[in-house]
């Protein structure tokens, strides 16, 4: 179709400026962290979709009206049906394409980046071409004054609903991938390659109904992609927790290379001088006390022994710096039973403000990440002897881990 | 009569209106989570108070299906008939709702049983503004919007947006009741607002 009569004719083409701006609205509402991370940019950006592909559908079910009107589906016809279904739906499809790109490039270029996560506008490319074609397929079936709000409605609900549910598997078929990623998680493969299948089962379906001859075989043979789609789908994110992540490959981390080791990933790189000389300071005061320093501290997560993890925002100050590797000092969190709790874990923050100002931050510094009497206990245990501290600090960080008692918190005197 | 009553899909409206009751019910600890655009969390917005669109769209589809040029030399009043067809369905619902309510006391059941009232306007204003084709894109783009809009960032909901707000606000009940009056009258008169809208559908 000329680009000429599809500028006169299609309500895509005038729907299209306000399309973008709703969409680069909603995917505002997205918080990303302020690292120029592409997945998690890419995935803010794309969070539009919950609107955009619905809105697609709508108009291809608008477009299939005007062949349904026609009675030009039934009659015979030598082009292939895929061919002019996409001739025809071309027009909302170019929209919701060109939409959310825009959508992504804004939240990209806003933090500096030039390139998008090609894993998440390819999910974006695939639900909303399957998305358009189920449309369409609305449209070709039914009348547009009932296909077009049906189609908008229930594909809008399909994008809203999932999140609101108990099962987080089912948030992660829909396509929209705005949990990922904070820096150190990735996508999780299972959560694309699911929504793709799902995305595909469903648009093979739409594309066996297209069929004219409107035959019970023909609707019961559309049910097999869609089911399949679906079980495939789903026993891919099947296990999968509320966002779909998984941690971020530790090969991408910049380390330094003075005691203690601090590796941190290639965002943060620009900070990496000034992380490594606040550890450097805080191991050399932490092992002055007697405390066992690990040889590195990284911000991927790891079970190492020697390896502590811990983390930063690019816009944290030298106190959260040094505030998150005494945090990862502390004790791992047992697996206790439900019979004998972990009660100490919440009196870790005395160990953890204890490492703060034994690492030379002072209480005014860290006043506002502890309670008073924290902080009143931790002068406490200051103002006794070295040895002595490290009495106390041994012996409560061995109490923290076990379960079903209390680290001995008060100083003797 | 009875062939007008067929042609309006009063055989389809009916048993619409039944299962969106009872949808209604079933749905009401369901919530879509929608984007603030004021900033914010995401919204909640209860399924019940979509799901009257469906009543809409089947009354929309009803009421498109006539043929305008041989209705308007008929001897009985159609418009008359179909004005008092969409409020005999929008009544039902009402009704519905209000029993529905009375027997869980959930105040949501009754907030979507005033939706409908509403939507219902939106629709009927729509075929006068769009035509019968595109009028119940009207309610629906609506309440997508509305749910998007409707609340600042705290959650707060807006006066206007009366699609969100409880049953106990008067003003939702005032905005939604004269918009079905504004829509009935503009189908009653066949005001055109657009000049360029059909009556029927084009199926």
């Amino acid at each position: 179709m000329p680009l000429r009569t599809i500028l006169r004719i299609s309500p895509a083409a005038w729907l299209f400026p306000a399309v973008v701006v709703i969409a680069i609205a909603i995917s505002n509402t997205i918080i990303a962290p302020p690292e120029p991370y592409p997945p998690a940019l890419t995935g803010a950006g794309e969070f539009s979709i919950v609107l955009v592909a619905p809105i697609c559908a709508a108009l291809a079910a608008w477009e299939a009206g005007r062949l349904r009107r026609a009675h030009w589906w039934n009659l015979p016809h030598v082009r292939p049906s895929l061919y002019i279904a996409l001739s025809a739906v071309i027009a909302p499809l170019c929209v919701g394409w060109t939409t959310i790109m825009i959508s992504i490039a804004f939240r990209l270029l806003s933090r500096g980046v030039l390139i998008p996560d090609l894993r998440i506008l390819l999910v974006a490319i695939v639900v909303i071409l399957a998305q358009t074609l189920i449309g369409f397929t609305a449209g070709i079936w039914l009348p547009p004054v009932i296909a077009a709000p049906v189609v908008l409605i229930v594909l809008f609900s399909w994008m809203t609903l999932p999140p609101g549910l108990n099962a987080f598997w089912v948030r992660h078929l829909t396509g929209d991938l705005s949990g990922c990623c904070s820096v150190d998680t990735d996508l999780a493969p299972g959560a694309m390659e699911g929504t793709i299948f799902l995305a595909l089962g469903f648009m093979l379906a739409a594309l066996i109904i297209l069929n004219p001859r409107r035959r019970i075989i023909i609707l019961l043979t559309s049910l097999l992609p869609a089911i399949i789609g679906l079980a495939l789908g789903a026993s891919l994110v099947q296990g999968m927790g509320p966002d779909p992540l998984v941690p971020r490959n530790p090969k991408y981390l910049v380390c330094s290379n003075q005691w203690p080791k601090v590796c941190v990933w290639p965002e943060h790189k620009s900070r990496l001088l000034e992380v490594s000389e606040i550890a450097r300071k805080a191991a050399t005061a932490w092992q002055s006390m007697g405390i066992s320093v690990p040889n590195t501290f990284s911000e991927h997560y790891s079970l190492k022994r020697g390896e502590n993890s811990f983390g930063f925002s690019l816009e944290a100050n030298r106190i959260i710096i040094a505030n998150s590797l005494a945090y990862s000092m502390l004790p791992p969190t047992p697996n206790c039973p439900e019979n004998r709790p972990w009660i100490g874990g919440d009196r870790q923050e005395y160990l953890n403000a204890w490492l703060d100002e034994v690492a030379g931050l002072t209480a005014d510094q860290i006043s506002n990440e502890f309670p008073s009497d924290v902080l009143q206990t931790v002068a406490r245990v200051r103002r006794m002897s070295i040895p002595e501290q490290r009495t106390w600090y041994k012996r409560n960080f061995q109490m923290a881990q076990k379960c079903g008692s209390l680290p001995h918190l008060e100083v003797d005197k | 009569m009875r062939l007008w009553l067929k042609v309006r899909r009063a055989w389809i409206c009916v048993p619409t209106v039944l299962l969106t009751a009872l949808a209604i019910d079933l749905s009401k600890y369901l919530y879509l989570s929608i984007p603030n655009l004021f900033g914010g969390d995401m919204l909640k917005l209860p399924m019940p108070l979509i799901l009257g669109i469906a009543i809409c769209i089947v009354l929309g589809w009803g009421l498109g299906s006539g043929n305008p040029s041989l209705e308007s030399v008929a001897s009985r009043p159609i418009q008359e008939l179909d004005m008092a067809y969409t409020l005999a369905i929008t009544l039902l619902n009402l009704t519905l709702c209000i029993l529905l309510h009375l027997i869980s006391n959930a105040d949501i059941v009754l907030a979507a049983g005033r939706n409908v009232l509403g939507y219902i306007g939106l629709m009927l204003l729509g075929r006068s503004l769009l035509g019968s084709n595109a009028a119940t894109i009207l309610p629906t783009g609506f309440v997508i919007l509305v749910g998007m809009l409707g609340q600042n960032q705290y959650g707060r909901i807006h006066r206007w947006a009366w699609p969100l707000a409880g049953s106990e606000y008067k003003l939702s009940w005032v905005l939604a009741i004269a918009l079905l009056i504004i829509g009935a009258a503009c189908n009653l008169f066949q005001i055109k607002i657009l000049g360029t809208n059909t009556w029927n559908n084009n199926n």
